[in-house]
């Protein structure tokens, strides 16, 4: 069954390139580069230097932004879903946070913070922030009760309560909203470089732009979309096994 | 330990009385049984005793000055699924890597030692009741609460849960309570049995049975003995005990 779907997955992958390929062959463009020249374009760019010295820029901004609305959602999250006045207090805000678009954010921190790394990291965090918060509100109001009280019963320390009880039961949760954290910050960290940075892939993809390099535009777009496949495949697929291994 | 006297004048969720008026001792070797109907109160009297349920009027009064150390096997195991067999009970444990070769003792006491690394889900039901009950054991209680330990498992499987309750119970002298519906088995394992009234409840009838079981060279005949009681208090009894599926007769219903 599982070889069954790989090979399904490499065929899709063969005739997508093929008819990609004599598309760009028959429409002869600019617009639309092959995927050799698409190849070609990445290896040059590779060799350069240009894109891993970008990708690792971008990545890092990925990485900050990516700790601090993990944090500060399981946080505000938990203690919404722990406590009803909390919860009542910050719902108001939560849903504005949700709701605001992510470019007005990343606007109003630019003006208020200035040009500088800070305000670019804190406008991709306190864009994904909101989400977090909702999904780990969600996972601490489905928490079982019923295990709590065995912590409860037993006096287990606070801090062994939290890893051993309450995590294991925020663990689909929290799963949950760091993929969809890391989709949507990839994407709000391009636009805040587009917007206020002179380095990264967001950067590199408005220079391109300038000169409508299509075959460059879709040369990053490969290696970025390798390294969301890199890290879900290495880090995201593996951790969720560990943590979901008493289920097998 | 030296006891525990439990005083609760009145437990209610709302307008509703669930307990009232209800005193009884807990000596530092009883193994007392609560039997009485579904609704009796009888959980909510184990999670006021576990301090689990403060908000009642009444008083839990410790002979050496207490808080006692109390620990309570749930109706269901509650185990935690992502947990080992060993790290449920470890996790309950105040330091458990200093007391490894309790957990080991505690493992072979519930013959569950070769499956220590096992996950809840990996076990039979029975296993994991044996498991809940090592890890209530983890902890060196003064009080074991049992929570219908027994409902829901076969015969074989109960019977021999049983068993191991008495041999535990034997080896390291904590105060046992058992709440149970089934009159059979109250008779089987306790010393004293308490008859709660259908809700509030409150404590209509009290029988000490004969503490020769404490020598396992004695055996009982739990049948017989219900019989006996069921015969001797028919107005207090009638009604409250449920006996095991096997329908014993009050004399006054023969």
């Amino acid at each position: 069954m599982l070889q069954g779907s790989n090979w399904g997955r490499w065929l899709f992958l063969s005739v997508f390139l093929c008819i990609w390929q004599i598309a760009a062959y028959l429409l002869e463009s600019n617009q639309l580069p092959g995927p050799l020249a698409v190849m070609q374009s990445l290896w040059s760019h590779l060799t350069d230097g240009d894109l891993l010295v970008s990708v690792a820029v971008t990545l890092r901004r990925v990485v900050l932004a990516f700790t601090i609305a993990m944090l500060a959602g399981i946080l505000v999250g938990f203690l919404m879903g722990r406590f009803p006045l909390i919860d009542t207090i910050l719902d108001g805000v939560l849903i504005m946070g949700l709701n605001i678009p992510a470019l007005v954010v990343i606007i109003l921190c630019y003006v208020w913070f200035g040009l500088v790394e800070a305000a670019a990291v804190a406008a991709v965090a306190i864009n994904k922030m909101p989400l977090v918060a909702v999904t780990v509100r969600e996972g601490v109001r489905a928490i079982d009760h019923q295990l709590l009280q065995v912590g409860e019963v037993f006096r287990v320390p606070l801090l062994r309560r939290l890893v051993h009880i309450y995590l294991p039961q925020l663990y689909p949760y929290l799963m949950a909203a760091a993929r969809s954290g890391l989709s949507l910050i990839w994407k709000i960290v391009l636009v805040v470089e587009l917007l206020g940075r002179s380095d990264g892939v967001g950067f590199q993809l408005n220079t391109f732009f300038q000169f409508f390099d299509i075959t460059s535009i879709l040369a990053y777009t490969l290696a970025f979309v390798f390294v969301i496949y890199s890290i879900e495949s290495l880090l995201m697929r593996p951790l969720e096994n560990y943590l979901t291994r008493w289920r097998s | 330990m030296n006891g525990c006297r439990v005083k609760i004048k009145d437990k209610s969720f709302g307008e509703m009385s669930v307990i009232h008026d209800l005193e009884f001792e807990i000596l530092s070797d009883a193994f007392i049984s609560l039997v009485g109907p579904s609704g009796a109160g009888k959980s909510t009297l184990l999670n006021i005793l576990s301090g689990l349920d403060t908000e009642f009027d009444g008083s839990l009064e410790w002979v050496d000055g207490g808080p006692g150390c109390v620990s309570y096997v749930f109706q269901d195991p509650r185990l935690m699924p992502w947990l080992s067999v060993r790290e449920n009970i470890e996790l309950v444990m105040k330091d458990a890597h200093d007391d490894s070769s309790w957990v080991d003792h505690l493992l072979r006491r519930v013959e569950l030692h070769e499956r220590a690394d096992a996950f809840p889900g990996q076990l039979s039901g029975g296993m994991q009741r044996r498991v809940a009950l090592a890890r209530a054991m983890a902890i060196k209680p003064d009080i074991l609460l049992l929570d219908e330990p027994f409902s829901s498992l076969d015969a074989p499987t109960a019977a021999s849960l049983r068993e191991l309750v008495l041999d535990l119970w034997r080896d390291h002298s904590s105060a046992v309570i058992l709440v149970t519906h089934n009159l059979n088995e109250a008779v089987e394992l306790a010393d004293q049995i308490l008859f709660l009234s259908k809700g509030p409840a409150s404590i209509i009838h009290q029988e000490a049975l004969n503490p020769s079981r404490i020598d396992p060279e004695v055996v009982r005949d739990p049948d017989r003995m219900t019989r006996d009681l069921l015969n001797c208090q028919p107005e207090i009894l009638s009604g409250i005990a449920v006996v095991d599926g096997r329908n014993y007769k009050s004399a006054n219903e023969r």
